[in-house]
């Protein structure tokens, strides 16, 4: 029963199955209504930063998605060809000849690049005198709301039919743990749903149900609760 | 998933950890609020206050007596008061009582605690409580001395007077005799103050305490007619 749960809070990016949440939706509007030539997505980790780059580059032709690990080599081949919009992902770890190169070109107004990043390397990067001389549009994607969350997890119970699963007393201790982190609510759900199900394969009465102390387990193997 | 029963085990610590935090936050608040209950209850420093008026009207007593030997009229508070001044030695008496007795108090707390803790507390409220009182009235007038002048308090004891306001003229006269106590006029005053009111053996008792310390003849003639 709960295999297929775990299947869809595994870690995958699947533009598909979009989850309109209000941080989501405000972000991605800013992000294609801007026209800078230099962009900024900031955020803490696991926000779903990446998820939302992916979905930008849905909605934009002529983008591509490369890593911040890329050689210089390799970004001046991505250059070379017919690409309108780059989208960086972690661009914390671009080099500072990449950087560099980024500046002049976003001079030239020939391309367009969003940097996705974390939120500490961004302040760093956005206060060096080149980046801040310059217009740069800034969207930072926020952790989602527990009305977010509940909205979020229900859709995803109700394809596998387990909404009865939950009460909104578990719906609130989970959002306590994850503080509305969308990586963190992916992880603790899947985790939650294994022992779940390793309970139901070894016959745990006790734990063939959702409680609190499985709740508690699930938070302190993935070292969300102090022991 | 072999961790399974280890994860069951760790949560059942941290649960008995939360138990036993909570139980000491609940036994710290409320040992706390004990502490502070019992604290403002027994309230220390009564004590210590109540000495130190014993000692400071055992200061002022002696005072007096190094005044009577100087032939410097006394003050009037003490002097007119006569209610004071029949229990003068009562006074003395009772600050010696009160301090043999609070040394007693204190010698059979020693001994006693238990029984009787209650009525020592009782008997130490109502005297510091007296005392306060008194201790009042003469911040009181004290604080009015330093504001006020002989001639002011005079006159304000003159206008209280003719207005046949006697008590207040008296405690003017007392005031102004706090500035000043060897002029005969107050003493007058205080004396027909204490004729108005109907008390002519106090004001005798008064005019003759005067010229115990002073001549006067204005002073004499009033002691004359008073005593026709």
């Amino acid at each position: 029963m709960y295999q297929q749960l775990i299947k869809s809070f595994q870690d995958k990016i699947n533009v598909d199955n979009v989850f309109n949440s209000l941080n989501f939706s405000t972000a991605l509007s800013s992000l294609i209504d801007s026209k800078s030539p230099l962009k900024f997505l900031i955020g803490k980790p696991g926000v779903g930063k990446t998820f939302l780059i992916n979905l930008y580059q849905k909605n934009t032709p002529g983008s591509i998605i490369i890593d911040g690990l890329i050689s210089n080599e390799e970004f001046n081949e991505i250059l070379n060809q017919q690409y309108e919009v780059i989208i960086i992902d972690e661009a914390q770890l671009l080099n500072i000849k990449t950087i560099e190169t980024i500046r002049i070109l976003t001079d030239n107004n020939k391309y367009q690049f969003l940097l996705s990043m974390h939120l500490k390397d961004a302040k760093e990067i956005l206060e060096k005198d080149h980046f801040k001389s310059r217009e740069i549009d800034v969207v930072e994607l926020k952790e989602i709301t527990k009305e977010d969350m509940i909205k979020y997890l229900n859709s995803i119970l109700f394809l596998n039919n387990a909404n009865h699963l939950f009460s909104n007393r578990e719906f609130k201790t989970i959002y306590k743990y994850t503080k509305g982190n969308f990586r963190y609510i992916k992880k603790f759900l899947k985790t939650l749903f294994e022992l779940l199900d390793f309970a139901q394969k070894n016959k745990l009465n006790k734990y063939e149900q959702i409680n609190k102390c499985l709740l508690t387990m699930t938070a302190i193997k993935l070292g969300l609760e102090n022991e | 998933m072999n961790n399974f029963l280890e994860l069951e085990n760790k949560c059942k610590k941290l649960k008995r950890k939360q138990i036993i935090k909570f139980i000491i936050i609940i036994f710290v608040t409320i040992t706390i609020i004990l502490g502070i209950t019992l604290s403002l209850k027994e309230k220390p420093k009564y004590k210590k206050i109540e000495l130190n008026n014993t000692k400071k009207e055992i200061i002022i007593t002696k005072k007096h007596k190094v005044q009577k030997d100087n032939i410097v009229p006394p003050m009037m508070e003490i002097q007119f008061d006569l209610n004071k001044i029949k229990d003068m030695s009562n006074i003395k008496n009772k600050d010696k009582k009160e301090i043999t007795h609070n040394k007693k108090i204190e010698n059979k707390s020693t001994k006693n605690k238990s029984t009787k803790n209650k009525e020592k507390n009782k008997e130490k409220k109502e005297i510091t409580h007296n005392k306060k009182i008194e201790n009042k009235q003469k911040n009181k007038i004290l604080v009015e001395q330093k504001t006020i002048t002989f001639e002011k308090a005079l006159n304000i004891a003159k206008k209280a007077f003719h207005k046949h306001n006697y008590q207040k003229s008296m405690k003017w006269c007392k005031i102004a005799s706090k500035l000043d106590n060897e002029k005969a006029e107050i003493w007058k005053l205080y004396a027909l103050n204490l004729l108005k009111l109907n008390q002519k053996d106090k004001a005798i008792i008064v005019l003759k305490t005067y010229l115990k310390y002073k001549k006067s003849t204005e002073i004499e003639n009033l002691l004359k007619r008073l005593e026709k």
